[in-house]
């Protein structure tokens, strides 16, 4: 009986704090548009990283050529990039998804008080750190794997002649 | 002089294989991190990007578990209405 008490106190404060919960409602917040936001932004990031990756790989050329001439196959280009990216997309994405779950969480405390700690499905909150991270080191893959494909099959003489 | 042999033209020499070049793993591993460290302040400006568009993922998703609990009160066991 306290927990339905607790719940209704914090329906009542997740409907004053601006959430559209009609009365038959039970999920907040699963709208397309708040869904197209989230894959807008995260086309935006994807595109930043293809765009920083394919500037790393012009600026490390003569590294390249130099690589290529003393024997290294294609795959070991393709090797060093990706995992470049994946070192960097876990420590990014798993930074991310911790503190958007701990601005989510003290924005929460903050709003409804202490009754959303209590009531809140910790194995849930878990589970979508897990997925962001997981989506994260994803993006950072894919947004690497065109500007690794191009280092890859660049000819050695090419890179070489490639002035700076 | 009847044994003196004549060496054989025709005889194909075996090709020479090289060994082929490996880069082991750890050693590939080694040189990502050298790069990434001797390019720092771009790779955090790269890892930057990712960080803002996961933290708002991340931050939507939580935000909705938090309030799940107070919008799913009408269904199930709870069948109480405000």
């Amino acid at each position: 009986m306290m927990w339905a008490t607790q719940e209704r106190q914090l329906r009542q404060a997740v409907i004053r704090s601006g959430y559209d919960v009609g009365p038959e409602d039970t999920n907040v917040g699963a709208s397309p548009k708040q869904r197209w936001i989230i894959i807008l932004s995260l086309l935006v990031c994807v595109v930043g990283i293809v765009n920083a990756q394919l500037m790393a790989v012009t600026e490390r050329f003569r590294e390249i050529g130099t690589m290529k001439c003393l024997g290294a196959l294609d795959r070991f280009i393709l090797r060093l990039f990706i995992l470049e990216s994946g070192m960097q997309g876990l420590a990014g994405a798993g930074a991310g998804a911790l503190a958007g779950a701990g601005f989510a969480l003290t924005g929460a405390l903050l709003r409804y008080g202490f009754v959303s700690m209590t009531a809140v499905s910790w194995g849930a909150v878990i589970a979508s750190v897990g997925i962001a991270i997981a989506v994260g080191c994803l993006l950072s893959l894919i947004g690497v794997l065109y500007p690794a494909i191009v280092a890859a099959r660049m000819q050695p003489v090419e890179a070489m002649r490639v002035e700076q | 002089m009847a044994d003196q042999q004549i060496p054989p033209t025709n005889q194909v020499e075996p090709a020479r294989v090289n060994r082929q070049i490996v880069l082991p793993f750890v050693k590939s591993v080694e040189i990502s991190l050298k790069s990434i460290k001797v390019r720092f302040f771009r790779s955090l400006i790269t890892t930057m990007s990712l960080v803002l568009a996961v933290s708002f993922l991340s931050f939507v998703r939580v935000s909705n578990d938090v309030g799940n609990p107070g919008a799913s009160i009408t269904s199930g066991r709870h069948s109480i209405r405000i």
